[in-house]
């Protein structure tokens, strides 16, 4: 039984892949807080399809690599920031359907770019769309080792004026505390979540791997630091189990993260609404 | 005149118009004020362009400086006020971001020692028992103290509040109006936008009083409230 259940982790890509999935799972959880409580989803979801085009000019820029993914990210930020800005000038679109309007517009764009310069990009677009979390390398891990930690640092060290924030921006602002720190803090947090998640598991599951866990702690959380840290560590479970699943079963590497991952969410959502029934 | 806010010759945005407030007032430390109107008259505006959130032009000064400079001196509580329901957040933990050193940059684990004025701001305001509450479970009343006990936290020296009492039970009124004459002894300064017609002389010294885009700063008697005050407020 032990040997069956440890069988997966004597192979390299199965480690590498668990361990991305580990911090991925963790950032997702930290920064999905970020997203569930501020009401971002749309706009993550935004971010998440302009790093479609963001990436095809990246790669052919400068191939396959680190940097190409933080290229493509930049681009995908500064993209979506331009077209919000567009739309937050007239208010006659609300920030639903301009998310909405956004998604689209970027999702078209990547397609066409895509189909343009197909033959010259070193990945396939199934690569783009669905991810390949066993595909990851050491490089990608210690990478993205140091960037959950720092970003883990930086929620911790401006954890109060950010809950506050967070809570109620017009209050944070009147006390002085500069809203555009705050808010460019959060945006960090977020795209950098978005663009790590981007890599490994694509464009369609980003937004769920954020998502379901802060959505599942937010039931039961009585702090937001709880979202955060409790967020997190389930994540990472969601992760490690999710991956055991694909290879026990030979599965695509990330759906089974995320149908575990709604599996629980259903679960907490259910012992809740039984709970408030029995009062 | 020891003036703490003087506000002179304001313009404000009230609905889609810019209307011209005639007003001259120099309102000093140690008073009680209330803001009385008509519906739409522009108190709430009014209240909003002294904290800095509705654009306005004329002439305001708090104790001879500019709001920029004074900001974290100035207390507010606005008149909507909307909690998210699903945010996790106890009553504790939200008036502790009254604390004046709250914003200021540090790790979690550095005290900021604010533990014993946060329970002094609800044994005052008789709320001990919501503390470990989550925010979103109180009522319409007991969210308003709640904000009112971040706002005694934040001891500003300027309370601007906007309709303070709305939704509170007799009993809380009188507690909060007790607090506010304490407030107003120890010399802070309040104003209140306030609606209900029958109590403002038992609260209230003084009036900004806004008729025919004029704000006149005038002082309260029951006499003076039975001969003129309705009569102007329904002008």
């Amino acid at each position: 039984m032990i040997y069956w259940l440890m069988e997966p982790w004597a192979f390299s890509f199965m480690q590498t892949a668990v361990t991305m999935a580990v911090l991925l799972g963790f950032l997702g959880g930290m920064a999905g807080s970020i997203v569930v409580t501020q009401r971002s989803a749309l706009q993550v979801e935004s971010l998440a399809h302009a790093l479609l085009p963001g990436l095809v000019i990246a790669y052919l820029w400068m191939g396959r690599s680190t940097w190409s993914l933080l290229i493509g990210g930049i681009f995908a930020v500064i993209l979506t920031r331009l077209l919000s800005l567009v739309f937050s000038f007239h208010q006659r679109t609300d920030h639903t359907t301009g998310s909405a309007i956004i998604i689209g517009f970027n999702f078209s764009l990547g397609l066409l770019l895509y189909h343009i310069y197909r033959n010259q990009l070193p990945i396939s677009l199934d690569h783009f769309i669905l991810g390949d979390l066993l595909a990851v390398s050491w490089t990608d891990n210690w990478f993205a080792m140091a960037v959950v930690l720092s970003l883990f640092l930086l929620l911790l060290f401006f954890y109060s004026p950010i809950k506050a924030f967070l809570f109620d921006p017009d209050y944070t602002a009147r006390r002085g505390w500069p809203i555009l720190t705050a808010r460019t803090i959060l945006e960090v947090v977020i795209s950098i979540a978005t663009i790590l998640s981007f890599q490994s598991v694509g464009l369609i599951l980003t937004l769920a791997i954020l998502i379901v866990p802060a959505a599942t702690i937010q039931m039961v959380a009585r702090h937001l630091w709880q979202m955060f840290v409790f967020g997190g560590l389930l994540g990472a479970f969601e992760g490690v189990a999710g991956l055991s699943i694909s290879y026990y079963l030979n599965w695509p590497s990330t759906p089974p993260i995320v149908m575990l991952s709604v599996a629980i969410y259903t679960l907490v959502l259910a012992q809740k609404i039984w709970k408030e029934k029995a009062k | 005149m020891d003036c703490l806010l003087c506000v002179s010759g304001i313009h404000l945005d009230i609905g889609p118009d810019r209307v011209t407030l005639h007003c001259h007032c120099e309102i000093p430390h140690g008073r009680l004020i209330g803001v009385l109107g008509p519906n739409g008259c522009g108190k709430t505006t009014l209240l909003k362009a002294l904290v800095g959130e509705a654009p306005y032009s004329g002439d305001i000064s708090y104790f001879g400086k500019t709001f920029a400079e004074v900001k974290n001196q100035i207390g507010y509580l606005p008149q909507h006020i909307a909690i998210p329901t699903d945010f996790p957040m106890t009553v504790e933990e939200f008036i502790a971001m009254g604390n004046p050193s709250y914003f200021q940059l540090k790790w979690p684990w550095q005290s900021n020692k604010s533990q014993q004025k946060i329970d002094e701001v609800c044994d005052k305001l008789e709320i001990g028992h919501l503390k470990n509450m989550q925010l979103s479970k109180l009522s319409g009343g007991e969210q308003r103290r709640v904000y009112f006990g971040r706002l005694l936290l934040q001891d500003s020296d300027l309370l601007f509040l906007d309709e303070p009492l709305a939704g509170i039970d007799e009993k809380g009124e009188q507690l909060i109006i007790s607090i506010w004459k304490k407030l107003v002894q120890e010399g802070k300064t309040i104003l209140v936008v306030h609606h209900d017609l029958e109590t403002v002389h038992q609260i209230f010294d003084e009036v900004l009083l806004f008729t025919h885009n004029t704000i006149e700063h005038i002082s309260v008697t029951e006499d003076y409230l039975k001969t003129h005050f309705k009569e102007l407020l329904s002008a």
